[in-house]
């Protein structure tokens, strides 16, 4: 099992999607997707997928990887206000966290630091199986 | 616009499988790109990606003349069971035309047995740029 500090080791899926890792640590994660210059409908399909992988990546920074593992989104929603350009900056936080489950707030702002959308998502954290002799 | 001139559809191994106008099933076979999830599933944020594809292409053929999408407004996912089989069937049906339309989207194992998602998809519908 991954550590989970390396849970989120999505390389190929970044690469292909264009999404950028910028910085995890303590409960925050960001990542940025870059955009054309031009606000077209499908700008949100790279930064949907951004939106989950920064929010996996936020609660990885909480979590006790001796005796606990990560388990899966729950659920998340995200609203887009408009159609972002230049690039998105996803930015989640751990808003708090339980035995398991982890709450994440994520927000979206675009080149101009204009907050173009907001998320809200919850997180399954489990307990590591414990293999004694 | 055709399926396959959306981005990403080629690399993540999605397909048409039935048209009906307001009803659509798609399939995303497991490949190199998409898997990354708990237990070796697809990635959650493909999954949604994947569900937001559906909806927008539902909705672009459903447009009247001289209409377009502006943006998606929101979308939101439930994630059920982890997405570990080879086809991630995806199922969108049109609940909504008009300046927000909706699509409805369940993700399926291949042989719909097993839900993996569940998931809403609002999009922001206006006229079309005049040149």
């Amino acid at each position: 099992m991954a550590k989970p500090s390396e849970f989120a080791s999505t390389g190929p899926l970044e690469v292909v999607l264009g999404i950028e890792r910028i910085s995890a640590q303590d409960g925050e994660a960001l990542y940025r997707v870059p955009l054309g210059p031009e606000p077209t409908p499908v700008n949100t399909l790279a930064i949907t997928t951004a939106v989950d992988l920064a929010l996996v990546r936020a609660v990885s920074t909480v979590i006790d990887s001796t005796v606990e593992e990560m388990n899966g989104t729950i659920e998340f929603s995200v609203s887009y206000l408009k159609t972002p350009i230049g690039h998105a900056d996803v930015l989640a936080k751990v808003l708090g966290r339980g035995e398991n489950t982890a709450v994440i707030s994520v927000t979206l702002t675009d080149q101009d630091d204009t907050r173009f959308g907001f998320a809200k998502g919850s997180y399954s954290i489990s307990k590591k199986n414990n293999q004694g002799p | 616009m055709e399926l396959n001139e959306y981005p990403f559809v080629t690399a993540l191994g999605i397909t048409l499988s039935e048209n009906q106008g307001t009803n659509a099933i798609f399939e995303m076979a497991r490949n190199e790109t998409n898997v990354g999830g708990v237990r070796n599933s697809i990635n959650g944020g493909i999954l949604a990606t994947y569900v937001e594809i559906a909806a927008h292409f539902i909705i672009r053929q459903n447009l009247r003349e001289r209409s377009e999408i502006k943006h998606t407004q929101d979308l939101n996912i439930a994630y059920l069971n982890s997405a570990v089989s080879k086809i991630t069937r995806a199922e969108a049906s049109l609940v909504r035309m008009g300046r927000t339309s909706t699509v409805v989207v369940e993700l399926w194992d291949g042989d719909r047995t097993t839900l993996f998602c569940h998931a809403r998809v609002s999009c922001a519908v206006g006229n079309s740029k005049t040149e």
